[in-house]
């Protein structure tokens, strides 16, 4: 089996998954035209929307399962599915979340949610449509993603994100730390919450509390895992509702992580994620009890390693996508 | 041809792909019945004149399914130093080859040279066990100036072994003009392994041209990236976004920033691709030098299937080509 990912390259996740898929021992390719500060090589090849379109007649012939992200194709005008379906070939796409959220869908059950990246709702409907009459089956990573997708495609199947967990090493934050660092990596501030992280780590700066805070922006991916070891605690995401890379990355350090997940979706996740909930409302008093408690750092950290192992680690997760390429 | 900066290239140059083909198993080794239908234009048999002006050898990927050409990444297994000694090896196999072009070149009418481009291997970033060089394992991921280290080796190497065999050859008019980088799009520290090379190049009185695409990121600014020439592909593919307007666009940016052009013959794309090319081409890309990208041997086939293609490519070149009608 060949298969190819491509076009962006999200959180890291195109080359995880190819190098688990190929350690599986399935040739497994990632091209990525989406290029940024968080320099990811591993595992993909960076190229641009032109190599991709010269190569596109050669991939048909090459691979037998393309799967997309993102909501895009090797062609800006989606012209490739229907000579990959000509082809008999295989195809799957997996949207992670930006590239499909609504404002009207979203605020739904979170009255937090930012969607001001996503793309024009009439824009997503376009895409969706025109995606689905080609493609059949969705990757979404958790649950909630999948409302946005699911009106569309005839099947849509929830693979969690993936990371390298068990490659890992642990850093517990340290039982005696009385001056925890906390760590915030947002690549997109507004998404993130940032602004309501920042005003409350100001509170709690005016206020005396002790603690040092860092946020991490324009470094690699690489260098920022470094860093997060250092982490006493690590802040996500506050207004979507559900949890990202960071937080698969941060609990596979062993840290403990501060984000949002709605209470309607507790129940939908495998067991409920140890994270330790807070929105733009409630992130002042989390962080203050998380700086003040050491053993609560550690219990988060311990039980967020045992739940990323469990769920994201790259062997799992990519069993769980031969099955469904199995399927397609 | 046309003086550049005191070095004469000539305008339209062949590319021609050798050792393992994207697809299929059979190995591409040019003889001299092969390339004799490139660089003069024969009919029955005969040279009634000369053809392209240059050739460009380009392998794709080794015998072991390495890729080498940064065209096509994803197309075969992470290339080691094995695969980069192979296709200098099949570069200067015996009688095929160089040797095959330096031999039938000796046939050209009028002494008129053939040049000669070699298109680099690509040094994938990601790469840490590339393998030995000179007693030192390189590693390109975590040393990126290994990569630089590969290149030169790799450009000396050609230009030491081409000295060797142009000497025994006499009579011959094939002339190595440089070296090509294929990659598209610039990567990482692309940038300043180009900068390398350009400087060792420049030193050797020899060129660095950049075949890219139409669009690409800093394809208007290839002298201050360190190519002496770029040749930008227009990706034409035959569809809504892509139609024949995207060949006169990319004509029109040519001929402004100046840069060169590539024709590129992927009949999968089009049963016309060729033909849509030549119709646009002869009216808008005549400022150009231009590169034909025509896979596995395609001339040498037009030529003995008695294609009209081979003829059309000839009046081409003559400028003497009247427009076909592909509809």
């Amino acid at each position: 089996m060949k298969v190819l990912h491509c076009p962006i390259e999200i959180a890291g996740q195109m080359g995880i998954l190819c190098k688990g898929l190929m350690d599986k021992g399935i040739t497994a390719v990632a091209w990525n035209t989406f290029h940024t500060y968080l320099g990811y090589k591993d595992h993909l090849y960076n190229i641009d929307c032109y190599e991709m379109e010269t190569m596109i007649h050669d991939a048909i012939q090459y691979f037998d399962i393309f799967h997309f992200h993102y909501a895009h194709t090797m062609s800006t005008d989606f012209s490739d599915l229907e000579l990959i379906k000509a082809a008999g070939k295989k195809m799957i796409m997996h949207h992670w979340g930006n590239d499909v959220r609504t404002e009207a869908i979203a605020k739904l059950n979170n009255p937090y949610c930012y969607t001001g990246d996503s793309p024009p709702p009439e824009q997503i409907a376009n895409r969706l449509t025109k995606l689905a009459q080609y493609i059949d089956c969705a990757i979404v990573q958790d649950y909630e993603v999948l409302p946005y997708v699911s009106p569309y495609y005839k099947k849509v199947i929830v693979v969690p994100i993936a990371f390298d967990v068990l490659s890992t090493s642990a850093y517990y934050p340290s039982l005696t730390e009385t001056n925890p660092l906390i760590i915030h990596a947002p690549t997109n501030p507004e998404f993130k919450g940032t602004i309501y992280i920042e005003a409350a780590i100001a509170r709690l700066q005016v206020e005396g509390f002790n603690f040092r805070y860092k946020r991490i922006e324009k470094m690699s991916n690489q260098e920022a895992l470094k860093l997060y070891q250092e982490a006493d605690i690590v802040v996500d995401q506050i207004l979507c509702g559900s949890y990202g890379m960071l937080a698969v990355e941060s609990m596979s350090l062993g840290k403990p992580v501060v984000g949002y997940i709605r209470e309607d979706l507790l129940t939908t996740f495998p067991t409920p994620p140890p994270i330790y909930s807070a929105n733009p409302i409630t992130i002042y008093d989390k962080l203050k009890e998380l700086i003040i408690n050491a053993p609560l750092r550690r219990e988060l950290g311990e039980k967020g390693r045992t739940y990323a192992a469990m769920y994201h680690d790259v062997r799992t997760v990519t069993s769980q996508l031969i099955s469904v390429y199995n399927q397609l | 041809m046309i003086e550049t900066e005191g070095i004469f290239i000539n305008r339209f140059i062949a590319h021609c792909n050798y050792l393992l083909p994207l697809f299929g198993k059979k190995i591409i080794r040019w003889n001299e019945a092969t390339i004799k239908p490139y660089i003069l234009y024969l009919h029955r048999g005969k040279a009634i004149d000369n053809f392209f002006g240059g050739l460009l050898l380009e392998a794709y990927l080794s015998s072991r399914g390495e890729t080498l050409s940064g065209r096509y990444l994803g197309f075969g297994k992470a290339p080691t130093v094995n695969a980069w000694q192979e296709a200098l090896d099949e570069l200067f196999l015996s009688k095929h080859n160089l040797e095959a072009i330096v031999n039938a070149s000796k046939s050209r009418l009028f002494g008129e040279p053939i040049d000669i481009w070699i298109a680099l291997p690509y040094p994938l970033p990601s790469m840490q066990s590339f393998g030995m060089l000179n007693r030192k394992q390189l590693d390109f991921r975590n040393n990126p100036e290994d990569r630089k280290t590969a290149l030169i080796w790799w450009i000396d190497q050609v230009i030491q072994r081409w000295t060797r065999l142009t000497r025994a050859h006499v009579g011959h008019v094939a002339q190595l003009r440089g070296f090509a980088w294929t990659k598209g799009s610039l990567d990482h520290n692309d940038e300043d392994v180009i900068q390398a090379l350009h400087t060792h190049l420049q030193g050797k009185n020899l060129q660095l041209i950049w075949c890219t695409n139409y669009g690409a990121n800093k394809a208007g600014n290839g002298r201050e990236l360190g190519f002496d020439r770029v040749f930008i592909r227009p990706t034409y593919m035959n569809t809504q976004d892509r139609n024949e307007n995207w060949l006169t666009y990319t004509a029109n940016f040519s001929s402004t920033v100046p840069t060169d052009l590539i024709i590129w013959g992927d009949e999968r794309v089009s049963k016309h691709q060729l033909i849509d090319f030549l119709n646009i081409g002869r009216v808008s890309f005549t400022h150009a030098h231009q590169i034909f990208e025509l896979n596995d041997q395609a001339v040498y086939k037009f030529y003995h299937t008695q294609d009209p293609k081979y003829v059309y490519l000839y009046a081409y070149m003559k400028d003497a080509y009247g427009y076909i009608p592909t509809v």
